[in-house]
C-alpha cells in the first residue's frame, strides 16, 4: 500500500521579486507517512513547518509561483499523495518544442487531503456557518442533497451538530476560534478527505477552543481513521495523540521516532529550542528512571517517583509576596458593550505596586475587557462601579486621558502596533505624543531598545523583523514611556520555547526593577513557573484570586473551567492521590527537581534567594544559584566582539556580571549560525561555567 | 475572539441575526424580504423622496404630506424590524444633526422668496416649565433606560425639539403650563413662508433617503448578497468574491479597531493635538492595516486553494439563492404603483387634505 504521503529530496525556496533570494525553507525533505498514521511534526519558529504542510497540500509551489526559467533554483524533488504525484519539476516540451522546466502532478491535493491553518479568521472565507461548512462539497458539484447530508454529518464529527438548524444565520463574529477551526475541520471532512493536515491549529485559541479542536480531531483518528500530519507545540498533545514526531529545524527534518524516543530525548529537543515537557525535564533534571529511559508522561513520572523518596521540606516556601500600595482598583464593575454584550458582571480586585500577576479565563471572560478599561483604551469608564489607576477614578474624563502615561498596554499582535517605517520612530512614537523634548526621547528610545536587545535594529524598517523582534519592539515602545503598570495581552500565544522564554525573561526582569506587571496569558506553564499571583474570570466574574499555588492545588476549580494545568501539576496531583495525600502541591519542574535533588531552588529575587560568587565565594544564605541557559541567536559577530556582545546583552548579562546582584551562571549555546557565516564555536566553548 | 455562541441545549433559540449595520430579529415582515425587494424600497422611497421635494413653486411646491407618509413608512418598516433603537444609541444619531443642518441651509439658502413672512422663533425669550418639561423628561429618561445613556446630540435635538415645538402645543391652558423662566431675549428670524416649506420638505426627503438606506444596511445579511447576484445573473466566482469582499470588511473592521485601540494606548489621546496631528495618526494606521490586509488575503487564498476552489469545475449552489415570494411582489407592486401615481401621474398626497377641507 503506497504512504498517504511521501516527499523525497525536497528542497523550495520562496521566490524573491528583488535584491537577494531567499535561503531555501525546506532543505533535502526525505519524509513518509502511511496510511493511518499520525505523525507529530514540531521544530522552533522559522524550521519551515508551515511550508512543509504547504509543500503536502500543493499550495507550495502552485500558490507561490517561481518566475518562468528559475523554477529549478527554487523546486527540487516530488511530492506524493497515495502513491500519486502532486508535484514535481520536469522537463516538458512546450508547443514550440523547446523543452523547459515545469512543475507536474494533480497540483491540487484536495479532496484527498485537507490543510488546516493557524488563524481561525483567515480560513473563514463565507459569511454563515452553513456555507462554510458547505463550501467544500459545493466545489466538488455535488447534488444538493448529498451537501446537506454531509454537511449534517460532518458538523456531528466535530461536535457542531446542535448548530446545524440555525447555521445559516451563524455570522462567523459569533463564533468563537475553536468553533472556527471546527468549522473548518467540517468543511474539509464533508469533501471526505483521507488525510487532514493541521498547521497549529490550536496556537491562536483559548483552552476550551484547544479541547474541542483536538477532540474533534481525536475522533476522526479513533472513529475514521484519517492520516493525521499534526504541527504543534505542546508536547502533551502530541504524546497524547501521536504515532511518531518528526522534528524540523532550518529547513531540515533532523530526527524522526516514536513520542517516545523523542520526548526521552531532552537535550535533542533542547538542542533544537524545543520544549521537552514538564515531566521529561524533572526526569532529566532529577535522574527519574522509567523502564530505562527518561519519563514522559504524567503516568510514567508516577510510576518512577514510587521508587524516590522526594523532600518536599527543600521546596522554598511562598511566603507573603511582596506588597506596596495598591496602584489597580477595581470596584464593583459592571460593563456593557455598545451592542449590549454584558461583559462584566461585578468584577472586583486590587493590585499592589510590584505585583507580577496572572490574569486567566476562557475567550469572552472579561480579561481583555477589564485590562483595556484600566488601561484608558476605551477611554473614560461609564460602567457601573469604578476603577482607579493609582488613586484616580476612570470616570474622570482627563484621567482616562492620561493613564497611559502610567499603565502600559502590549497588545497581543504585535502587527497591529507597529506604526511607523523605522524601529527608532517607533519607540519615539509614544514619547512623541507626550510631548517630551527630543533630547528625552532618543534618551529612552536608545535605553528600552538596548533592553530589549533591539539597538543593532534602530534603522531597521519594522516590515524585516522577525516575529519576535517585532514583538519586543512592542514592548520597547511601551517601556519607553515608563508606565508604573505593564499589561501584556497574551506574550506567548503562538510562541515557540525560545521566544516564550525570552519574553517571561524581559517581563521578570521589569518587576525586578519595580514594575507592576499583569501578563493575560492562557499558558498555564508559564503563568506556574513565574507568577505568583493568579486572577481567574468566567464569564464576567471573578472566580479565584490568589496563589497561583492555591489555584492550581483545586482540581474541582480547574475542572470546572476546563483549565488544563501544566504537567508539573498534574503529576502533583496524582502523587498525593496515589502516593501520599499529604505531599504538597508543587506547580513546576524547578519545585519538583528541588524536592528531588536537594538544595533549595529559589524564585529570582524572593527574600532569601541565594547567591554565588563566581569566583567561589558566598553571598546570600548560602543556596546554589539558578542556571539559565541563554539561546543566543547570532548573525554574524566577529569573534573578538563576541564578549562585548555578551556583556551588552540586557536582562541576561547584566544580571549575570554585577556585584551585589543574584548571580546567574550563563551557558551560552549559539545556535543557528547562518550557512557560511559561522563563527568558528560551538556550544560551551565561550564561558562555560560548569554547575 | 469571544466566547462564541453556545451549542447547549436540545433547541436553540436564536432571536437575532447580525446584518451589514448590527443586527435585526427573526422573523419579522421586514426579515423576510428578498434583498432585492429591499434595494427597490430603498431606490423606489430615495427617487420619490427625490420628486416630492422638487417640485417647483409653481406646480404647488413640495409635497409635504406625501414626504411625512414616505418617511412614516420608513420608520415604520424600521420599527418591525426592531432595529430603530441602533438609530439613537448608535453613530448613527448623527444623522439628526445632519438634518437640523440641512434645514438651517435651506432656510438661508431661499431666504430671498418672494410672499407672505412668518416669524421662526430659534428661541423664544424664556425656559417653559409645564407638561412639555414633563414630556421631555420623560423622553430623556426613556433613553436612558433602554440605551444606558443619553447620546449627546440626541439630547440636544430633544431639548430644542422642545424649546421650539413642544411648549405652545403643550402648555396652552393653565393646566399645562406652570411657568415660564425669562431668559435672554427672544431670537427670531423672518422668513418667508415658502422658505420654511421648502426647508421642512428638503428635512423630509433627506430623512426618507437616509433612513431608508439605514433600513437596508440594518435588515440585510451580508450572507444574502452573493446569492441575490446570483439571482441577477451574476457568475459564481464574481459573486463569490463580492462576498469575500463583504467577509473582509469584517476583519478589517476589527483590524482597525485593534490598531487605533493601539495608538490610544500608545499616548495618542494625552495631550491635546491639533486636527493635522490626529489626521495623521488616521493615516499611520494604513500602515498596519494595509500589511494586516495584506497577511489576511494570502492566507484566505491558501485556504481557497486547500479547498480546491482554483480547481473546481462545476459547483453547486448550495441554498445560496433565497426565493421571491408572493410578499416580495406585493411589495414591488406597491412601490410600482406609488411610482406611477406619483411620478408618471404627478398625484399629490396633500390634496387628500385639502379633499379633507385643511390646506
Amino acid at each position: 500500500m503506497p504512504p498517504a504521503v511521501e516527499l523525497i529530496d525536497l528542497w523550495w525556496r520562496y521566490p524573491s521579486y528583488g535584491g537577494e533570494g531567499h535561503q531555501y525553507a525546506l532543505r533535502g525533505i526525505n519524509l513518509r507517512v502511511d496510511e493511518g498514521e499520525f505523525l507529530a511534526i514540531v521544530g522552533p519558529s522559522g524550521a519551515g513547518k508551515s511550508t512543509l504542510c504547504y509543500a503536502m497540500a500543493g499550495v507550495i509551489p502552485h500558490m507561490f509561483s517561481p518566475p518562468y526559467g528559475e523554477e529549478p533554483e527554487h523546486f527540487r524533488g516530488e511530492v506524493r499523495i497515495e502513491g500519486e504525484t502532486l508535484t514535481k519539476l520536469e522537463m516538458v516540451e512546450d508547443p514550440s518544442g523547446a523543452r523547459r522546466p515545469a512543475f507536474t502532478g494533480r497540483k491540487y491535493a484536495a479532496p484527498t487531503a485537507g490543510l488546516l491553518l493557524q488563524d481561525p479568521e483567515n480560513q473563514f472565507l463565507r459569511m454563515d456557518l452553513l456555507h462554510e461548512v458547505a463550501f467544500g462539497a459545493e466545489l466538488l458539484g455535488l447534488p444538493e442533497d448529498e451537501i446537506e447530508r454531509r454537511v449534517r454529518e460532518a458538523m456531528e464529527i466535530v461536535g457542531l451538530g446542535s448548530l446545524f438548524p440555525i447555521a445559516h444565520l451563524v455570522h462567523p463574529s459569533e463564533l468563537s476560534g475553536g468553533q472556527k477551526q471546527r468549522a473548518a475541520i467540517a468543511s474539509f471532512l464533508a469533501m471526505r478527505p483521507r488525510i487532514l493536515i493541521l498547521d497549529e491549529p490550536t496556537s491562536d485559541l483559548d483552552p476550551m477552543g484547544k479541547l474541542e479542536v483536538m477532540g474533534a480531531i481525536d475522533r476522526l483518528r479513533r472513529e475514521h481513521d484519517l492520516t493525521i500530519i499534526l504541527v504543534e507545540h505542546n508536547p502533551e498533545v502530541i504524546m497524547r495523540h501521536a504515532d511518531r514526531v518528526a522534528v524540523m529545524d532550518n529547513g531540515e527534518v533532523v530526527a524522526v521516532g516514536g513520542v517516545e524516543e523523542i520526548y526521552s530525548d531532552p537535550d535533542l529537543l533542547r538542542g533544537h529550542g524545543l520544549y521537552p515537557s514538564d515531566v521529561s525535564r524533572i526526569g532529566q533534571e532529577a535522574g527519574l528512571r522509567y523502564g530505562g529511559r527518561i519519563p514522559i508522561s504524567v503516568e510514567e513520572g508516577l510510576e518512577a517517583l514510587r521508587r524516590e523518596r522526594p523532600d518536599f521540606s527543600r521546596v522554598e516556601p511562598d511566603g507573603e509576596p511582596a506588597r506596596g500600595e495598591p496602584v489597580i482598583e477595581v470596584e464593583g464593575v459592571h460593563y456593557w458593550y455598545e451592542d449590549g454584550t454584558y461583559a462584566l458582571r461585578g468584577v472586583d480586585f486590587r493590585i499592589h505596586d510590584g505585583e507580577f500577576v496572572g490574569l486567566i479565563g476562557q475567550n469572552g471572560s472579561g480579561k481583555t475587557t477589564i485590562s483595556k478599561l484600566i488601561a484608558g483604551v476605551y477611554g473614560r469608564f461609564k460602567g457601573r462601579g469604578d476603577i482607579r489607576v493609582m488613586g484616580a477614578s476612570l470616570r474622570d474624563r482627563r484621567v482616562a486621558e492620561r493613564v497611559p502615561l502610567h499603565v502600559g498596554y502590549v497588545f497581543q499582535n504585535p502587527d497591529h502596533q507597529i506604526f511607523m517605517r523605522r524601529v527608532y520612530d517607533e519607540v519615539a512614537y509614544g514619547l512623541r505624543n507626550l510631548r517630551l523634548p527630543s533630547g528625552e526621547v532618543d534618551a529612552r528610545v536608545r535605553e528600552a531598545l538596548e533592553r530589549v536587545g533591539l539597538s543593532h535594529k534602530v534603522d531597521e524598517d519594522p516590515v524585516f523583523l522577525s516575529r519576535g523582534e517585532r514583538r519586543r519592539l512592542t514592548v520597547a515602545s511601551i517601556i519607553a514611556m515608563r508606565p508604573r503598570v505593564l499589561i501584556v495581552d497574551e506574550p506567548t500565544t503562538g510562541q515557540d520555547f525560545r521566544m516564550t522564554e525570552d519574553i517571561m525573561s524581559l517581563l521578570s526582569q521589569l518587576n525586578r526593577e519595580g514594575s507592576t506587571v499583569i501578563v493575560i496569558t492562557h499558558d498555564m506553564s508559564m503563568v506556574a513557573e513565574h507568577l505568583r499571583r493568579v486572577i481567574v474570570m468566567h464569564f464576567g466574574v471573578v472566580v479565584y484570586d490568589g496563589p497561583t499555588r492555591g489555584f492550581f492545588s483545586d482540581e474541582g476549580l480547574l475542572r470546572s473551567l476546563s483549565i488544563n494545568p501544566p504537567m508539573a501539576v498534574k503529576l502533583s496531583h496524582a502523587y498525593r492521590r496515589s502516593v501520599d495525600p499529604s505531599a504538597p502541591v508543587l506547580i513546576s519542574v524547578r519545585e519538583w527537581v528541588a524536592a528531588l535533588k536537594g538544595g533549595a531552588r529559589a524564585f529570582p529575587g524572593r527574600p532569601g534567594a541565594a547567591a554565588r560568587d563566581p569566583a567561589g565565594g558566598r553571598r546570600g544564605c548560602g543556596a546554589s544559584p539558578r542556571s539559565i541557559r541563554v539561546h543566543l541567536h547570532v548573525q554574524s559577530v566577529p569573534r573578538e566582539h563576541l564578549g562585548e556582545l555578551l556583556h551588552g546583552i540586557p536582562g541576561r548579562a547584566l544580571d549575570v556580571w554585577q556585584p551585589g546582584r543574584p548571580i546567574y551562571r550563563v551557558q551560552v549555546d549559539l545556535v543557528r549560525p547562518h550557512a557560511g557565516e559561522g563563527l568558528g564555536h560551538g556550544p560551551g566553548v565561550l564561558h562555560p561555567v560548569v554547575d | 475572539m469571544g466566547a462564541g455562541i453556545s451549542e447547549a441545549g436540545r433547541r436553540l433559540e436564536k432571536t437575532r441575526v447580525r446584518t451589514f449595520l448590527y443586527s435585526m430579529r427573526i422573523g419579522t415582515p421586514v426579515e423576510r424580504l428578498h434583498v432585492i425587494t429591499k434595494v427597490v424600497l430603498m431606490l423606489t422611497l430615495s427617487t420619490l423622496a427625490l420628486h416630492m421635494f422638487n417640485i417647483p413653486v409653481e406646480r404647488g411646491g413640495p409635497d409635504l404630506v406625501g414626504l411625512a407618509l414616505l418617511l412614516l413608512i420608513v420608520v415604520a418598516l424600521l420599527g418591525a424590524a426592531r432595529v430603530a433603537r441602533y438609530l439613537v444609541t448608535s453613530y448613527l444619531v448623527l444623522a439628526l444633526p445632519v438634518l437640523l443642518g440641512i434645514f438651517v441651509w435651506w432656510l438661508y439658502f431661499n431666504r430671498g422668496l418672494p410672499g407672505p413672512r412668518m416669524q421662526l422663533y430659534l428661541w423664544p425669550g424664556y425656559v417653559p416649565l409645564g407638561l412639555s418639561t414633563v414630556v421631555l423628561a420623560a423622553a430623556l429618561a426613556a433613553l436612558y433606560l433602554r440605551a444606558r445613556s443619553v447620546p449627546g446630540p440626541l439630547a440636544a435635538a430633544l431639548i430644542l425639539w422642545w424649546l421650539s415645538l413642544m411648549p405652545p402645543a403643550l402648555d396652552e391652558s393653565p393646566m399645562t403650563s406652570w411657568a415660564r423662566i425669562p431668559l435672554g431675549a427672544a431670537v427670531a428670524v423672518d422668513v418667508p413662508r415658502w422658505a420654511l416649506v421648502v426647508a421642512v420638505a428638503k428635512v423630509l426627503g433627506f430623512a426618507v433617503m437616509i433612513y431608508s438606506t439605514f433600513l437596508l444596511l440594518l435588515t440585510t445579511r451580508d450572507a444574502e448578497v452573493a446569492g441575490a447576484l446570483r439571482q441577477l445573473g451574476v457568475p459564481y466566482r464574481a459573486s463569490f468574491y463580492a462576498s469575500l469582499v463583504f467577509r473582509n470588511l469584517d476583519t478589517v473592521m476589527a483590524d482597525y479597531t485593534n490598531i487605533r485601540n493601539a495608538q490610544v494606548a500608545r499616548g495618542a489621546m494625552v495631550a491635546r493635538r491639533g486636527p493635522l496631528a490626529r489626521l495623521a495618526d488616521l493615516a499611520r494606521i494604513s500602515v498596519p492595516l494595509v500589511a494586516s490586509m495584506i497577511r489576511r488575503s494570502v492566507e484566505m487564498g491558501i485556504a481557497l486553494y486547500a479547498r480546491g476552489f482554483y480547481s473546481a469545475t462545476r459547483i453547486t449552489e448550495y441554498r445560496e439563492r433565497r426565493p421571491f415570494t408572493y410578499v416580495d411582489w406585493a411589495v414591488v407592486a406597491l412601490l410600482a404603483a406609488l411610482a406611477v401615481f406619483d411620478v408618471v401621474l404627478g398625484y399629490r398626497f396633500d390634496s387628500m387634505l385639502r379633499l379633507a377641507g385643511y390646506g
